[in-house]
């Protein structure tokens, strides 16, 4: 198949589905499918709710949608494999996420695969655990790029896997995305070849701050944050205090913080200190693992005051760790009924691959699979459309391309929502500032930062 | 907060303590460092768990976890110490720390590294309740928690000193080629002694599972230091060293937490392990020092 008929082919798989009120779903062919079953079930959730009425069918046209549309169609992809690498923590403290992560390539390498590959060339993703070690993330970098000879790689999860991964992809002049990390002061600070596809921390506090103090009238707080972990540290100390500060908020212990570690199970010490300071409210600086001992252990003591944490905390387990206490953070992904039929297709899609693949049992895909999965699919629209050979020949050459067309991107249909690429190399998006309570999620507001 | 913090410290010191015996029935009286022991305790937390969450009462599930954990360390015993009876003791010391990080993948793949909490139910309704005087909570759980460890410590005390098979525990300790040619059979006992070292350890991984929050795969790394700690400042060869030595370290840790910063907590405990090592080897209620044991 020649390169333009190849081309030719992807392009016309390339849809847009409107499906009215601004929704759209961008798919190959693949997608398409999964388009079709999301407007059935869109379709009969309307039939539902109207009593039998029949809403009109939704058009479909045709287009394309991302960064630059440079080059599409005019190369054909060489090589027998176009070779993606990804750095998950399998094993370790957040293997909890890593395997669900590793599930949604296997499912999304499939699925590619099934329908095709890109261009016609088999997709394939190198999957390497580093057990969140920021040594073994950059070891794993320099192995993707030079034994696998990936065209670029998705991850780490963590900020200071990032701080250590990302210096060893611009030595070896490698596109790295991470799908979680959104440490500030990380930003843009790895270009040209280091991303992220997360949202920055502090964007995200400037909308979970204010409707913490706000709807739950603080007035004062005490912080508490896992200090073996920067970005935990850093949330808690360099974005949410000084926020909450702005807004007049007392910070009680800002000198004398409650401080724990990543393996501290019994938080009863920690818990007791911060009953003994009386706050209206509790600044938590954790990811979810430790965050959930605090929350537990809070309701043992009867410390009900809400609480505020960062991206890191968002996880199923701190839904009904504490039910009596609400928890505010911010996330990427709100999968409901109303959301894009891909979103909702694509969460079904995951519970029964979950399920088939004996995780256990109501597992559904989280922010950072939906996160993992759009940055492969943003690699194979580089690929696609930023004119990579995939000669194998040419490697250096492509790499630039894929990083260069990674920089400009814009507007990409993800499943986490409409996503750009910020100068500095970050995620813009919608981001919903969510609270749990009484063993439920619940969004409160949403906004584009 | 000081009192309360207290009461946490001496919670925590009990569970260090359970463990630390553990730790020092086989180093006491074997002279083997079992690394596992504490990967034991973290097992038999999540066994207590996958039986509390199928309906079994805690007063079952409690012999049953620590019967488990029994029979992990027999297993530990036959894989990582009896091929190497005899050799260097570097060896059981090495293998032991194989079997420890293949017990922490096999509990991190059966049962993720999510936090698991123990079901509410699983607690009986007079072990939830709490004395309160004035701002002070003591729960039913945390008293029978500091009991439970010294219970045991002196059933364990009785078994090594009044009977029969102590004496062949203590004379295998002595001397194993002595002791086996005077008919004690040292395979049987070195067994048995492993088993009873996980017995304690499963004994205590309920119970922190029962005190804590949740549990996850990494519990016994930070237990398993702290209960090594405790092990040295205690005395290895004495049980009610571990009894005396836990509250200290969890008192002293509940404090350092509280007035100070958990990030000293490291500074504090591993101060006094080194201070001990350095001015009484043989621990607070020692006989033998750690040297004199190889």
């Amino acid at each position: 198949m020649g390169s333009r008929a190849a081309g030719a082919v992807r392009g016309d798989r390339i849809v847009i589905i409107e499906l009215g009120e601004g929704n759209t779903v961008r798919g190959s062919a693949w997608r398409r499918s999964v388009g079709v079953v999301s407007l059935s079930l869109v379709t009969l959730l309307m039939v539902t709710a109207c009593g039998g009425t029949t809403p009109a069918a939704p058009k479909a046209t045709t287009g394309t949608t991302g960064g630059q549309p440079a080059a599409a169609g005019e190369t054909k992809l060489q090589g027998t494999a176009v070779r993606f690498g990804a750095i998950l923590p399998i094993t370790g403290a957040l293997s909890a996420w890593g395997k669900h992560e590793e599930g949604a390539l296997e499912q999304l390498q499939t699925v590619v695969n099934q329908h095709g590959g890109v261009d016609g060339v088999p997709l394939k993703i190198y999957i390497e655990d580093d057990a969140a070690n920021p040594a073994q993330a950059a070891t794993l970098v320099r192995k993707l790029a030079t034994q696998d000879q990936v065209l670029a790689i998705a991850g780490p999860l963590t900020s200071s896997e990032v701080s250590a991964a990302d210096p060893v992809a611009i030595r070896l002049q490698v596109p790295i995305m991470s799908f979680a990390s959104s440490d500030p002061p990380l930003a843009g600070k790895f270009l040209p070849w280091g991303f992220r596809d997360s949202v920055n921390e502090y964007k995200m506090a400037g909308l979970t701050v204010p409707y913490f103090v706000n709807h739950y009238h603080i007035k004062s707080v005490a912080t508490i944050y896992n200090s073996q972990d920067e970005t935990s540290t850093g949330i808690a100390t360099r974005i949410l205090i000084p926020l909450l500060k702005q807004m007049g908020v007392k910070v009680v212990n800002e000198s004398h913080p409650i401080t724990m570690h990543f393996n501290s199970v019994d938080l009863a010490p920690q818990v007791t200190a911060l009953k003994s300071l009386h706050v209206d409210g509790l600044v938590l600086g954790a990811d979810f693992v430790p965050g959930i001992y605090v929350l537990q252990q809070m309701v043992k003591q009867g410390v009900d005051i809400p609480v505020i944490g960062g991206s890191p905390m968002v996880d199923g387990v701190t839904v009904t760790a504490a039910p009596t206490i609400p928890v505010v953070m911010p996330a990427t992904y709100w999968p409901t009924e109303t959301t894009p039929a891909s979103v909702v297709a694509y969460r079904h899609t995951m519970v029964a691959w979950y399920k088939a693949h004996s995780y256990p049992a109501g597992t559904t895909p989280n922010m950072y699979d939906v996160n993992i999965h759009d940055a492969i699919e943003m690699f194979i629209q580089a690929v696609e459309k930023g004119g990579v050979s995939n000669n194998p020949a040419q490697l250096t050459q492509d790499r630039t391309k894929l990083a260069t067309y990674l920089k400009t991107i814009k507007n990409f249909p993800g499943l986490g929502g409409r996503f750009s690429m910020t100068a500095k190399g970050d995620g813009t998006k919608r981001v919903y500032v969510m609270v749990t309570h009484n063993g439920q999620w619940h969004m409160v507001t949403s906004k584009v930062v | 907060m000081f009192w309360q913090q207290i009461i946490n410290g001496l919670t925590l010191g009990a569970i260090y303590t359970l463990v630390a015996l553990g730790y020092s029935l086989i180093m006491g009286y074997l002279g083997i460092l079992n690394i596992a022991v504490s990967e034991v305790f973290m097992a038999s937390a999540f066994i207590g768990w996958t039986l509390l969450s199928h309906g079994i009462g805690i007063w079952l599930a409690f012999p049953v976890a620590a019967a488990a954990a029994g029979g992990i360390s027999l297993l530990i015993e036959f894989v990582g110490c009896r091929p190497f009876l005899g050799a260097d003791a570097l060896m059981p010391l090495l293998s032991t720390i194989a079997l420890s990080i293949v017990i922490d993948t096999v509990v991190a793949n059966v049962w993720g590294s999510t936090p698991l909490s123990y079901p509410a139910r699983a607690l009986p309704s007079t072990l939830g309740q709490s004395l309160r005087i004035g701002s002070l909570s003591l729960s039913f759980l945390q008293l029978f928690t500091m009991a439970a460890a010294v219970v045991l410590c002196l059933l364990l005390t009785l078994l090594v000193r009044r009977t029969q098979f102590g004496r062949a525990v203590r004379a295998v300790g002595e001397n194993r080629d002595a002791a086996g040619a005077l008919g004690i059979s040292v395979p049987w006992i070195t067994s048995i002694t492993f088993a009873l070292s996980g017995v304690l350890a499963g004994a205590a991984g309920l119970l922190v599972g029962l005190s804590a929050a949740a549990i996850n795969p990494s519990l016994g790394q930070d237990f398993g230091l702290q209960a090594i700690a405790v092990m040295v400042v205690g005395g290895v060869d004495n049980a009610w060293g571990a009894v005396v030595a836990g509250p200290l370290i969890g008192v002293a840790q509940a404090l350092t937490t509280g007035y100070l910063s958990a990030s000293y907590n490291g500074y504090v405990i591993y101060g006094l392990f080194i201070l001990v090592l350095l001015f009484r080897p043989q621990g607070i209620l020692g006989g033998r020092s750690l040297q004199a044991r190889f």
